[in-house]
């Protein structure tokens, strides 16, 4: 230990260091969160609690907990919405149903009350809406609205009346609606959005009409993230020019995508699922100066997708061809498109059972990917052949040097050879990890 | 070396490097320059100040908090609730030994070890009903019967979530 003690010592000098004592008596520590003022009284709160009539009292077995000052007690309960994404809640409300004292600190905490999600057309839910909206203060906002199984009817027709006077501090919004948007569009348009980041729409049977509608609702918004769970339709007024991240589901062609790449101008992401048709692809190139993620589901051959594109940062490329095996595509198209765009990949994720093992051996030798330091390979049938040029490390022979970490999902090799080929160059994670992760050994 | 001494009197000696893992006693060794004084830690006992300098002498080394970090670090680094396997064993103490070692932690100002105590008691909140909590920390339900019916209406609400 590099420390030693002494009990009892009487030889403690007060002289000069009063002065350093009476600093000590001073709490140091800054609180991290601003304590409101309804919080105030509760500062001096001490380990006694009031006898409550009919309950017994706690003056002979004081809560150690409440020891801790308030401060504190928002530190512990943000800590208790860590993790906590997306519609999630966290137990806010359970903590605010343990005390008097735990209650007015959390119905303090706006921050805690900002994600606000709908999912039935109960009183209750509304309810909740309404003081979720109360409790988050001035705090911007992220709501979902997930009423895909109800019918437009049934989603509370005062939902959009309660929205309204927050939608100027709304973050980010989530819609899952089928059926006539008429009333969303009624109360959403002609509001301002001057904070409104991502929007994430999944439709459905929704008329044409009425989803330009509701997109020109949110016309001068500072929109960043665009998700798009439609059927088949691209919405036409979407802010796509101004984007930075697109993702866009559903059953699109070839020249669908390639039409809105195009508008695209300041996407750093972007990812579609899934390409199922061919359609008419523009002649001219596309440049996208910013894209660094591309990611890709497709029923159909790409190549004339990757042959239009100019994608200078591209950084990580992600293709799911979802090809029948024997359909025999080949990947020039990429290799075309890096040495075009001058780029080269660090990471990339391949799920192609269309490739043989000699196109899959041509396609890890493309020069764009050989400062790759993430691989990850989704293919049920890889063969041996495979990893073992893949895991060879002879000098002159080994492809992707810079390789880090490899990721084999779904790559089935029972016979132990997996674990044999891999093992010169790399090494399990942990003894937990499944056979399917490694990563390199630190010599190389 | 720096001397520390505990509201019960006890003295421990310790390197600088250590102790300065406390915010508190590192501006305060600043300000004061070399000497031999004694510091005094009147919120601190013997036994939670050896914890905390078991803590800081394990730690030692590693960088601290900038004094200016912004409020968007605080935010994502109260994004995890993740503590390390050996801040979990030496966190594993009686629950008076805990709420003192987080006092101790905010008083001293060593944010690593006060970000330790509340994740810990947080993980212990998590998952746990009302009532569960209740029990766990000992204590009393003292909502009145208005807040109570309140309550109750707002338990409708878990449904929806």
């Amino acid at each position: 230990m590099g420390y030693s003690s002494t009990f009892g010592s009487s030889s403690i000098g007060f002289g000069s260091p009063l002065k350093l004592q009476s600093s000590l008596f001073v709490t140091s520590r800054r609180p991290s969160i601003p304590l409101s003022p309804t919080l105030l009284p509760l500062v001096s709160f001490s380990s006694h609690q009031k006898s409550v009539e009919g309950k017994p009292s706690v003056a002979c077995t004081p809560a150690l907990v409440h020891q801790l000052p308030v401060e504190i007690l928002c530190d512990i309960f943000t800590y208790c919405h860590a993790n906590a994404s997306g519609e999630e809640c966290g137990p806010k409300v359970t903590i605010s149903h343990v005390c008097r004292r735990w209650r007015t600190i959390v119905l303090c905490m706006p921050m805690l009350w900002t994600r606000i999600s709908l999912k039935h057309s109960t009183k209750g839910s509304i309810e909740r809406v309404a003081a979720y909206l109360r409790r988050s203060g001035s705090c911007t906002i992220s709501v979902s609205i997930l009423a895909l199984h109800l019918s437009e009817d049934s989603v509370p027709s005062n939902l959009w009346a309660l929205l309204h006077e927050h939608l100027n501090r709304l973050d980010s919004l989530k819609l899952e609606l089928r059926g006539s948007l008429r009333k969303p569009v009624e109360h959403l348009a002609g509001c301002q959005y001057p904070l409104l980041k991502d929007l994430d729409l999944r439709l459905q049977s929704c008329p044409g009409g009425e989803v330009d509608a509701l997109f020109k609702a949110f016309q001068g918004a500072p929109l960043s993230s665009l998700v798009w769970r439609g059927e088949e339709s691209i919405p036409k007024n979407a802010p796509w020019s101004m984007l930075t991240k697109v993702v866009i589901t559903g059953s699109y062609t070839l020249g669908d995508i390639s039409t809105l790449l195009s508008q695209c101008h300041a996407a750093q992401e972007f990812s579609v699922d899934t390409i199922s048709g061919d359609g008419v692809v523009p002649a001219a190139i596309t440049s996208l100066p910013s894209l660094r993620t591309l990611s890709v589901y497709t029923f159909v051959n790409i190549s004339r997708l990757l042959e239009n594109l100019h994608l200078p940062a591209l950084d990580k490329v992600s293709i799911h061809n979802l090809l029948r095996p024997g359909v025999g595509r080949g990947w020039r198209s990429l290799e075309s498109l890096l040495r075009r765009s001058e780029c080269t990949l660090t990471k990339m994720v391949v799920w192609d059972k269309s490739l043989d093992d000699d196109q899959f051996i041509q396609l890890l030798r493309i020069p764009g990917l050989q400062k790759l330091s993430d691989l990850q390979i989704l293919h049920p049938s890889i063969s041996n052949d495979v990893l073992r040029v893949l895991s060879s490390d002879t000098a002159g022979s080994c492809i992707l040097p810079d390789l880090a970490v490899l990721n084999l999902t779904s790559c089935h090799s029972d016979d132990g050879v997996l674990k044999q080929v891999l093992a010169p160059r790399f090494k399990t994670e942990a003894s937990t990890k499944p056979l399917d992760r490694y990563t390199p050994q630190d010599s190389i | 070396m720096v001397l520390l001494v505990t509201s019960d009197n006890e003295q421990f000696t310790t390197e600088r490097e250590i102790v300065e893992r406390s915010v508190l006693i590192k501006n305060m060794l600043e300000d004061v320059g070399e000497t031999d004084q004694p510091i005094p830690l009147p919120n601190v006992s013997s036994s939670v100040l050896k914890k905390v300098l078991e803590y800081c002498e394990h730690h030692r080394g590693e960088p601290l908090p900038s004094a200016d970090s912004d409020q968007s670090q605080d935010e994502t680094r109260k994004r995890s609730t993740d503590i390390s396997e050996w801040d979990q064993k030496f966190i594993n103490v009686d629950q008076e030994m805990l709420f003192e070692i987080i006092l101790a932690a905010n008083y001293l100002d060593i944010k690593s070890l006060l970000d330790v105590g509340c994740k810990t008691v947080a993980n212990m909140i998590k998952g746990k009903t009302p009532e569960e909590i209740r029990k766990l920390f000992n204590i009393v339900n003292d909502f009145t019967p208005e807040e109570e019916a309140q309550i109750k209406k707002e338990n409708e609400w878990a449904e929806d979530r």
